[in-house]
């Protein structure tokens, strides 16, 4: 088993056990676990392996969360949606807390923010604040829902029936208006983030297991994303500063404008196709390799990995950079002479190759 | 051994580990290793209980192109491996008596050691 399938089965096992902030660190721990005996001289494989029974190390997170009082098992919510609004000029920021659904981001119809998330007997969303307003997913405090009802004086409560059924694919949408952008943050497990033809003031996210699909956005200010074993794919971005980062998953970048750009994997691989990142342009990997071509010359760009590959191309005549490229065992190969131009590059790989092209 | 007290001497262990400077999770198993066995996941509750007690601080920086977490011992952690070693002494005093007295435990069986 490599690392990847390793923390997503990791994640997998402790997806109902805790908060998600919490299972970030356990597959963070692992995560660095693994990398640590990757440096002294280990395959991924037998990293994994030297950690033991996957089942046993579970074992081992649940109990030691259930030594603690604020543990609580989870469940999958069910069927049937609520909605809430928001006006955008009093309600400027949403922080999204959960552990398990899906969460959208899309257009919305008019000038509000509509919030719609499942409704069940089991779950209860804690929705809080007027200017930043907190969605939280909890268990109901049991017994769950009671109704209470007068009947010529006498007080009766019934236990209200739980219709709740488990829906794989239960989800939470939050509908944001391009005229009036509201900052957003997003903290979940297991469950995946996408957002499609929607302005935001800012986005944070992070995610443990959960993968990341973003396609015709834009942000006034940061637009930050990290998920631990998930896949980040995004397309067609513009905000002044985007980072976006995964320790075991893909980063695939495409059409990306923005001041600062930062795109990261650990093992996994960072493509990143056609980037205008204006003032600085951060790639980074470690076993994985990183393939970046630029519509514009970028003044300041840096890309690293330990033994993957890096592949470079570059808009313009060679005369537009300095480029300093190195790596201690693989192949450099840099197509020109590009060494007294204002446009600073630097390359560094272990034991990967490096290829830089220019004029494409 | 009983399981609370294997806890109690693994996590005095963990303190130890970082006594000469901080460290990282799989360095703290490697230089723990030759004299007690222990796993990451023993040693995660470990650091989790230690951090939220107060023995020691926990610091991400980058090493290599990755995040990697560091841990610190704190002054109260020093205090927990200073009235570990205190009350050692007296598990020694009651080790030595319950040795001296073996003989008559073992009533003419072996006595591993």
């Amino acid at each position: 088993m490599n690392k990847a399938e390793f923390l997503d089965k990791l994640c997998q096992g402790l997806r109902f056990q805790a908060d998600p902030d919490e299972i970030r660190r356990v597959v963070a721990f692992y995560d660095q676990a693994i990398d640590d005996r990757v440096e002294d001289g280990m395959t991924e494989e037998e990293a994994v392996a030297a950690l033991g029974d996957l089942d046993e190390i579970i074992r081992g997170v649940k109990d030691a969360w259930e030594q603690e009082p604020k543990s609580r098992p989870e469940e999958a919510p069910s069927g049937d949606t609520d909605r809430r609004d928001f006006d955008p000029a009093v309600s400027t920021r949403f922080e999204i807390f959960d552990t398990s659904l899906d969460i959208h981001l899309l257009p919305s119809p008019d000038g509000q923010v509509h919030l719609e998330y499942p409704a069940s007997g089991r779950w209860r969303y804690d929705i809080t604040g007027e200017s930043v307003v907190t969605i939280r997913r909890s268990r109901k405090s049991t017994p769950p829902e009671q109704f209470h009802f007068d009947i010529f004086g006498m007080k009766f409560s019934l236990s209200k029936p739980d219709f709740g059924f488990f829906t794989e694919n239960a989800s939470l949408k939050l509908l944001l208006p391009a005229a009036a952008p509201v900052a957003v943050s997003v903290n979940t497990a297991s469950g995946n983030l996408t957002a499609e033809r929607v302005r935001l003031a800012s986005l944070s996210a992070a995610l443990a297991s959960g993968d990341v699909d973003l396609r015709d956005m834009e942000a006034e200010g940061r637009l930050s994303v990290s998920s631990a074993s998930g896949d980040v794919d995004a397309a067609r971005l513009t905000a002044p500063e985007i980072a976006l980062t995964s320790a075991s998953g893909d980063v695939e970048l495409a059409d990306i404008r923005c001041g600062v750009l930062t795109a990261k994997s650990a093992s996994g691989d960072v493509d990143v196709e056609n980037a205008s990142p204006a003032n600085k342009l951060t790639a980074g990997a470690v076993s994985g390799d990183i393939r970046v071509s630029l519509a514009v010359p970028c003044p300041d760009a840096s890309l690293e990995t330990v033994s993957g590959d890096i592949d470079l191309s570059l808009p313009g005549p060679e005369s537009l950079y300095s480029v300093v490229a190195r790596s201690n065992s693989g192949d450099v190969h840099i197509g020109g002479d590009a060494l007294t131009g204002p446009h600073r590059v630097r390359i560094k790989a272990l034991s990967g190759d490096i290829d830089v092209e220019f004029g494409g | 051994m009983d399981a609370q007290l294997r806890r109690g001497i693994l996590e005095v262990c963990v303190l130890t580990a970082l006594c000469e400077g901080e460290s990282y999770g799989y360095q703290i198993i490697k230089d723990i290793s030759p004299y007690i066995a222990m796993s990451e996941s023993t040693l995660y509750p470990i650091l989790k209980r230690l951090e939220s007690s107060g023995a020691l601080t926990v610091t991400s920086r980058e090493h290599n192109g990755r995040l990697r977490k560091y841990y610190a011992i704190t002054p109260a952690g020093r205090r927990r491996i200073t009235s570990f070693l205190t009350e050692w002494e007296d598990v020694t005093r009651a080790y030595d008596y319950i040795r001296s007295a073996s003989h008559t435990v073992s009533e003419g069986g072996t006595i591993y050691e």
